[in-house]
């Protein structure tokens, strides 16, 4: 037979080594919960990378001098007893941890009825991976999955920052991005930067890893090269979180010009227009960090209770269990989906002042031309007048049966 | 158990004749040879076996020819002597000589003797080599596989003059007795293949095989799974193409399809005209067709997600016309899509068991009649009806049909899970499938090969996959051939010589 089981290429180890990274980057969206200044952000997160790497890199040479010396091949060897129960003490509390980080990711990002259940779901899915299959297929996965992650990632990102510059917007995006409050704090970098490497870890240890690794050569080591790239996709990964989210302003509603950003999404602002993009090679990548994380929990479990012999069942139960909790989201109903038809565009908009406060005009795209029916908004314009603009879309919203739609409207 | 022949005649006979009984398409006759009157028992099927040999030659070679036969081993001289064929056998177990009657040879018992003459004399009815009607190649062979097991080893033989190429032959199935033939390479099989392939079909009994697909079904690694885990083929030239790159060719009696192991997912993508266009061309269908699959798996779900939850990703134009087209639609998004799906699936199974040139009509009235009637009483958009035709146009892309099938399949999953949950259910339906695919291995190849476990893989392993290289550039053969043995080009000139 080819493929051995439970051990892993170098190739493999590589892109397991750089999605990890990529999920690490999705820490750096707990920035919302916190309100980091952005340069604070993205010096924690240079500092995770250091972080991982050097501990990686530091890691693989002791147990290459350890092979070494003593002869012995670490792979296949049973850990000590400690390190196992240490590993579950670790895991189990990060787990948890991170399942309620998806679900804030999601829940943030996305507007579902069923918030826990995503990342349950999510973390089945990784669990028969993890259980079910072993090391060998989490291998497999990740090396499909670095080139559906992150080449999309990378083009997505050039494409948007060709978006925003051919826009002429990106000033104001960056500015938009970076304008917040409170300067460089040292104490918030050490505790981003070291709790982003935590979280890589928390997705595989480099033991765990040197004990897959299979090469012909003999050579045990991640390639050079994913070092560097695991890097860079971290940088992306945390600059793309300050331009979509970071400006304090709009969670806040400090600074209306920020408000209307977020609602309009203009064409430039290619972030919010393509954001669900990147969420999805965000869970892509997720999906192997939490894989990994349950595999060791498992492999852990197993080795303390002496039931090293894989269950072929375990598998069988957890699908039945998945396809549980699939149909349990089935019969929560429909959620964020509205129909194409029931859709309000904005065309675009007025923003005027006078002594009756904020005059808010709304175009609308004229359907009934596309149709020939009596589709569309009866009359093209509306003019609403509102203490505040957020008052005036509530009472645009309350005039119609259809949802108001700001995704279209261009903004030059 | 098997009983033996006995020398006393008159006992086979009623051993044989009580078997027999109520078989009235048995012919079973008691007649005398030579001088001696030696005692013969003939029995053969009707409408089996070849008329002019056995009645014209055998029977009247053993009646008029032979004149004087020694007092003992008269079977002998009669298997040395008289017998007007060099296809014959002894046999000693009575059920054997029935097992061989039954697949249409005539068997001889003599007076005296402990074993019983088979001589080779079936002739089944069946149809001639036709031309292939599911693999259909522009430029190559138009000879497709028969339900004749003899004949489509020929055709495979016929390709391959060669004596490493083997044939282990073999009955599957307590009732049916079916031929199966395991042909292979010697020196380009994978030995651990092998071997798994003979333990797999030795660990099942059942009563009949019908089809190859049976067999397919029962030693396959994961049943549960959509994807075929098997090549299936039609076409004898792909078959020797296989075995070539020391894969395995399963032929079964009675099917016309022949069984490829192991085989994986590049393997689905490949036409036997990519090896006959030249490369430029080849590769360019290639592409498209992987292209056309993933069409044929996301574009319905993908237009859910957009167009229901996810419409600021649609360029402005889009989004307008969709929800222009939407106007006055009963339906959800999710329930059009799927109703309008499997409308087409209902039309393609009505095809396919129509006759031809009803088949025909019926896509007419099924897609132009049906569908613009559709679309002009607002029952369904005009949008999701260029989809489902786009969607169905790209699965026929996919040469194999139980693999486009699959695709089929989850294709649905994929649109439930988009109607759920936009892109994040599409996401996570995508990643359980490609998880699946991760682990699944067809006789210990992972099915992924070689866009996973590439390094595992020999060199070679990108000449013929995703593309192929031009054919002076095809040095090796895949990573389905024995260590040692991947070498499939070598060059005379000098430079060339790799």
């Amino acid at each position: 037979m080819i493929s051995d089981n439970q051990m892993i290429s170098r190739r493999q180890a590589s892109w397991i080594f750089v999605l990890n990274m990529l999920a690490a980057g999705l820490f750096s969206l707990t920035s919302v919960k916190t309100q980091v200044s952005s340069v604070t952000l993205l010096f924690g997160s240079l500092l995770t990378i250091l972080v991982v790497i050097v501990y990686y890199m530091a890691s693989f040479r002791v147990f290459e001098y350890y092979e070494k010396s003593t002869g012995r091949s670490l792979s296949g060897r049973k850990l000590p007893a400690a390190i196992l129960w240490l590993c579950l003490a670790l895991y189990f509390p990060g787990l948890i941890w991170a399942m309620d980080f998806f679900h804030h990711v999601i829940d943030d990002r996305i507007p579902t009825a069923y918030g826990w259940m995503v990342p349950v779901l999510f973390l089945m899915a990784a669990l028969i991976d993890g259980a079910g299959k072993g090391i060998e297929v989490r291998g497999r996965m990740a090396e499909l999955m670095g080139w559906f992650v992150c080449v999309p990632f990378i083009i997505l990102f050039a494409f948007g920052l060709w978006q925003a510059v051919k826009g002429g917007n990106w000033i104001q995006l960056w500015d938009e991005a970076v304008q917040q409050k409170g300067d460089m704090d040292v104490f918030v970098i050490l505790k981003i930067g070291f709790a982003g490497a935590a979280f890589f870890l928390l997705g595989d240890q480099p033991l765990f890893l040197w004990q897959s690794i299979r090469n012909r050569t003999g050579k045990k080591r991640i390639h050079s090269a994913a070092y560097w790239s695991a890097g860079i996709v971290l940088i992306l990964s945390v600059w793309l979180q300050i331009l979509l989210l970071s400006p304090e302003g709009i969670v806040r509603e400090q600074y209306p010009f920020g408000v209307i950003l977020q609602l309009i999404r203009f064409p430039g602002n290619f972030i919010s227009r393509y954001d669900i993009f990147f969420i999805m090679l965000w869970m892509m990548s997720y999906f192997i960090f939490a894989g990994g994380m349950l595999l060791q929990i498992v492999e852990s479990i197993q080795l303390l209770t002496g039931t090293e012999k894989r269950d072929k069942t375990t598998g069988k139960k957890l699908a039945l269990l998945f396809g549980m909790l699939t149909i349990a989201i089935l019969l929560c109903g429909c959620y964020a989906e509205r129909e194409p038809q029931n859709r309000n565009y904005i065309m675009c908009m007025g923003i005027d002042c006078d002594e009756k406060g904020w005059k808010i005009s709304y175009g609308f795209p004229d359907l009934g031309a596309l149709t020939g029916t009596d589709a569309g908004e009866p009359e093209p314009v509306r003019v609403i007048y509102a203490p505040t603009i957020r008052k005036a879309a509530e009472k645009l919203d309350a005039s119609s049966d259809k949802t108001t739609d700001y995704s279209q409207m261009p903004v030059s | 158990m098997n009983r033996e022949i006995v020398p006393d005649l008159d006992e086979n006979i009623a051993y044989i004749e009580k078997r027999f009984e109520g078989c009235a398409d048995a012919v079973m006759r008691r007649l005398w040879m030579g001088s001696e009157k030696l005692e013969i028992y003939v029995i053969y099927m009707d409408s089996m076996y070849d008329r002019d040999f056995v009645d014209g030659v055998l029977l009247k070679s053993l009646l008029f020819d032979v004149t004087q036969l020694p007092k003992q081993h008269a079977g002998q001289t009669i298997f040395n002597k008289y017998l007007a064929t060099a296809d014959v056998k002894e046999i000693s177990g009575m059920d054997d000589l029935i097992d061989e009657v039954l697949k249409g040879n005539t068997g001889i018992l003599a007076a005296g003797m402990t074993k019983a003459i088979v001589v080779s004399s079936k002739e089944l009815p069946g149809r001639g080599v036709t031309e292939a009607e599911t693999e259909v190649s522009v430029r190559g062979s138009k000879e497709s596989f028969t339900e004749s097991f003899r004949t489509n080893t020929v055709l495979i033989r016929r390709r391959i003059r060669d004596t490493r190429l083997k044939s282990k032959q073999m009955t599957i199935g307590v009732r049916s007795k079916t031929d199966v033939a395991l042909m292979y390479m010697e020196d380009l099989v994978r030995p651990s293949v092998l071997k798994e392939v003979l333990r797999r079909l030795e660990r099942f009994k059942i009563d009949a095989i019908l089809d190859s697909s049976y067999l397919e079904a029962l030693t396959e690694d994961e049943w549960y799974s959509p994807f075929p885990q098997y090549q299936s083929t039609e076409r004898p030239d792909k078959a020797a193409s296989a075995l070539l790159e020391g894969r395995i060719v399963m032929v079964v009696d009675n099917s016309p399809m022949v069984l490829i192991l192991p085989a994986v997912f590049a393997c689905f993508f490949q036409a036997s005209d990519d090896y006959y266009d030249r490369w430029d061309a080849a590769n360019f269908v290639r592409i498209l067709r992987y292209a056309a699959a993933l069409a044929a798996v996301l574009l319905p779900g993908f237009y859910i997600a957009l167009a229901g939850f996810h419409p600021e990703a649609l360029p402005l134009s889009f989004a307008l016309s969709f929800a222009a087209s939407r106007e006055g639609v009963p339906f959800t998004l999710p329930v059009e899509v799927i109703v309008m799906e499997l409308a087409f699936e209902l039309l393609r199974e009505a095809g396919i068991r129509l006759p031809g040139p009803m088949g025909s009509t019926l896509g007419i009235v099924g897609g132009l009649i049906i569908g613009q009637a559709a679309v002009d009483a607002h029952i369904v958009s005009p949008v999701v009806v260029i989809l489902v035709a786009l969607t169905a146009l790209s699965a026929f892309t996919i040469p194999n049909e139980l693999f486009a099938s699959a695709f089929r399949m989850v294709k649905f999953y994929l649109i439930i899970a988009a109607s759920l949950g936009g892109f994040v259910g599409l996401t996570a339906a995508v990643l359980t499938v490609m998880l699946h695919l991760s682990g699944l291995k067809s006789f210990g190849v992972p099915y992924m090969m070689p866009f996973v476990s590439a390094e595992m893989a020999p060199d070679g392993k990108w000449q013929d996959s995703l593309w192929r290289m031009p054919m002076s550039r095809m040095y090796e053969r895949p990573y389905f051939t024995k260590k040692g043995h991947r070498r499939r080009l070598r060059k005379e000139t000098k430079h060339d010589i790799r």
